[in-house]
């Protein structure tokens, strides 16, 4: 049933997702959205480059993903209320505003675009719905809300897994302590038989809700180690080399090629997260770049996107993938136009800039704009709402469906409109 | 018909799973899932044990409107692929990694419809291709790792201009590091070349990203200056007299040495790979 819903709205609706999550906040003016006319305390220490579409350009450190702008719809004129990094990735990641005193793992947040496509999804046995990798996004410590099922509930919770080779983002990257996360990604050479693994993952629970969820998990678990799709899509050692080469020696880029390769082998939705998994405060290679914004973004951010994501445009364009897998930018809001004190750019979720790919939307093209010195949006303002009413369009859901939780209370699933990108 | 018929309501009124038409049982109990969409119906192979028989290959092909089929990674051979030639509603074919080669091509020939052909990693080469020459609603052709060449490519767009073929990319060319051995001394060199007037510098274009290590051998700090883009040069650093410093870089990009008063001494440009850039008087 899910299935028939699922495609009534597009036809050729796109069959798999990929979600690229910029964690901190992607400077609009250092990505897809440079400004080379405004003053050099706006425009920064970049200059642009033309890409492959005429009258786009690219910040000049993108310049291979500058060659797949034919492949990409930018839209430059965002904007959310949203200046904190919780609030403002809750905004973009689920399209809803974020309620007051919003915490991790709460049951009444918002599902993640991850979680609320893979929910409409109907995948083989033993394949989760969705799947996060490499990392969790923290602040300082603290868990995000907002990359979780909420309340459609925890069966929806995509599950994180760590990416199995790759160089690590520097700065600070943690796991839960859930342990399930960890126990996907045990190695498979010490699991013998599945009532081993059933044993491993036989532990004491705290209440029957957790129990449901680690009970559904452990059977995911089991199928998953003991040789299905899924299992030998995780096992980048299977890669071609050259593939693999491709992608760059670094998680960001293996982390491209596992997000390829899981949905590929069936799952729905792979939500990556491209950068450090902590903010700590800025420190670190994430994109919260309040310190050293060019240098960071020049040495270390952009090289390993700008290799990564062309990579995985070029693999899914070969193997005829592209069409139908959607791929969908996010990141929590741009960056302040004026460069502070310690060359850095602060937060600004006044108007900033994300992308499309794939799945149906039309390439080449950039909706909306920003004004001269990128401080707000000038034609066509569009809020993380449309945004995703545009993705769950793209994948074939209806966006103003409506679904219910555990207590049968009706949600809207999404409160934007569609942006005209197909 | 009259089963299409019956099957049509069935999909349409989404009583599928509880009761369905013998053929759709049987195509599920071969591995293939059965799904409608816009347009007609989805059936795909490629997510299964992609065990799939030649009767279950002709129950789907006896299904009513079928516009997308998989077989992508499937045990078919080249004369299962009969059973699609009257399959005329199709609009997508995935054959990828699969054992077919030329001659399974001529059972496409009559599809008039299909819009996608997924040749990727087939035995399928030119003169298969020749086969499809006439399929006019043919708007995008997978082909890597097949034995289709730029020239059979060349052929079919004359036959048919507004196809787009993908080819992908050729692997050789991608340089696989070696884990053991360190990546320390660059196989590359490049060309100092010696110049004290800015303009000779040429504008830096794109390309792969690299590394460049200057090694400073002269008895003086110098600065490296990159040319943008847009021609125009930028200070990215000093090193000292007998100092290196390795730069992240792109091919093509070039970079110019100064002294300190800004004349210039000469650059360099980047090649495809890691390199020394070794700055002497």
């Amino acid at each position: 049933m899910l299935a028939l819903q699922a495609s009534d709205a597009r036809p050729m609706a796109a069959k798999r997702c990929i979600v690229i999550y910029c964690w901190g906040g992607i400077s609009h003016y250092e990505s897809w959205d440079p400004k080379p006319d405004s003053l050099s305390e706006i425009r920064g220490e970049f200059s642009t480059i033309e890409t492959n579409v005429p009258g786009i350009r690219f910040s000049e450190h993108l310049p291979k993903m500058a060659r797949h702008a034919n492949k990409m719809a930018i839209v430059r004129s965002l904007f959310h209320k949203q200046g904190g990094h919780q609030q403002g990735m809750y905004h973009s990641i689920t399209g809803h505003a974020p309620p007051p005193g919003v915490k991790a793992l709460k049951r009444t947040n918002s599902p993640s675009l991850a979680a609320l496509v893979g929910r409409f999804q109907d995948p083989n046995s033993g394949t989760p719905n969705a799947i996060r990798v490499p990392y969790n996004m923290y602040d300082n410590g603290t868990l995000m809300a907002g990359e979780y099922g909420g309340w459609l509930g925890s069966e929806y919770d995509p599950i994180l897994m760590k990416t199995p080779s790759g160089k690590a983002f520097r700065g600070v990257s943690r796991y839960t302590s859930r342990e399930l996360d960890l126990q996907l990604n045990l190695d498979r050479d010490r699991i013998i038989n599945r009532q081993q693994l059933q044993e491993l993952l036989e532990r004491k629970v705290g209440d029957s809700t957790e129990y449901d969820r680690l009970d559904r998990f452990r059977q995911m678990a089991a199928d998953m180690l003991l040789g299905s799709d899924v299992r030998e899509a995780y096992d980048l050692e299977n890669e071609d080399p050259r593939i693999r080469a491709m992608y760059g020696d670094h998680i960001g880029g293996q982390s491209m090629l596992l997000a390829r390769r899981l949905t590929e082998a069936g799952v729905p939705v792979v939500q990556v997260c491209a950068g450090a998994g902590d903010l700590a405060g800025g420190s670190g290679e994430n994109w919260d770049t309040h310190r050293d914004n060019f240098k960071k973004l020049k040495n270390q951010l952009l090289p390993v996107f700008d290799r990564s994501v062309s990579a995985l445009f070029t693999d899914l364009e070969m193997r005829g993938l592209l069409e139908e897998t959607l791929v969908v930018f996010l990141t929590d809001f741009g960056r302040t136009p004026k460069i502070n004190n310690n060359a850095g750019r602060d937060h600004y979720p006044a108007v900033y800039s994300m992308a499309l790919a794939g799945g149906g939307i039309k390439g080449g093209q950039v909706y909306g704009s920003s004004d001269a010195n990128g401080t707000k949006p000038k034609d066509n303002p569009c809020t993380p709402g449309d945004f995703h009413a545009t993705a769950l369009t793209a994948m074939g859901i209806n966006p103003s469906v409506e679904l219910t939780d555990q207590f049968d209370r009706p949600f809207q699933i999404c409160n934007g409109s569609p942006l005209p990108l197909f | 018909m009259k089963f299409g018929m019956a099957l049509m309501l069935l999909l349409t009124s989404g009583l599928f799973a509880a009761e369905e038409p013998e053929n759709l049982a049987v195509i599920r109990q071969a591995g293939g899932r059965v799904r409608t969409v816009a347009g007609g119906i989805e059936v795909s192979f490629h997510l299964g044990d992609r065990q799939v028989s030649a009767d279950a290959l002709s129950l789907v092909a006896d299904l009513p409107n079928v516009v997308t089929l998989n077989l992508k990674r499937t045990n078919i051979n080249n004369n299962d692929l009969r059973h699609i030639s009257q399959m005329h509603s199709l609009k997508k074919l995935h054959l990828e990694l699969t054992k077919i080669d030329d001659r399974a091509i001529r059972y496409l020939s009559g599809l008039k419809k299909l819009q996608y052909l997924n040749l990727f990693g087939t035995s399928v080469s030119d003169v298969g291709l020749k086969e499809l020459h006439s399929n006019r609603g043919l708007t995008h052709l997978y082909v890597w790792q097949s034995k289709i060449t730029s020239e059979g490519i060349r052929e079919i767009q004359l036959h048919l201009p507004e196809l787009k073929v993908v080819a992908g990319v050729d692997l050789d060319t991608i340089q696989v590091p070696d884990p053991n051995v360190p990546e320390k001394k660059p196989t590359s060199m490049l060309k100092f070349v010696a110049s004290s007037n800015l303009s000779d510098a040429p504008q830096s274009r794109g390309g792969e990203n690299i590394e460049v290590i200057f090694a400073n051998k002269t008895e003086k700090t110098v600065k490296i200056v990159w040319i943008g883009y847009d021609g125009k040069p930028k200070v990215y650093g000093q090193i000292a007299a007998g100092a290196s410093r390795t730069q992240n870089s792109y091919e093509n990009n070039t970079w110019l040495i100064t002294t300190l008063d800004d004349k210039p001494l000469g650059y360099f440009v980047c090649g495809p790979v890691r390199a020394l850039a070794v700055i002497s008087d």
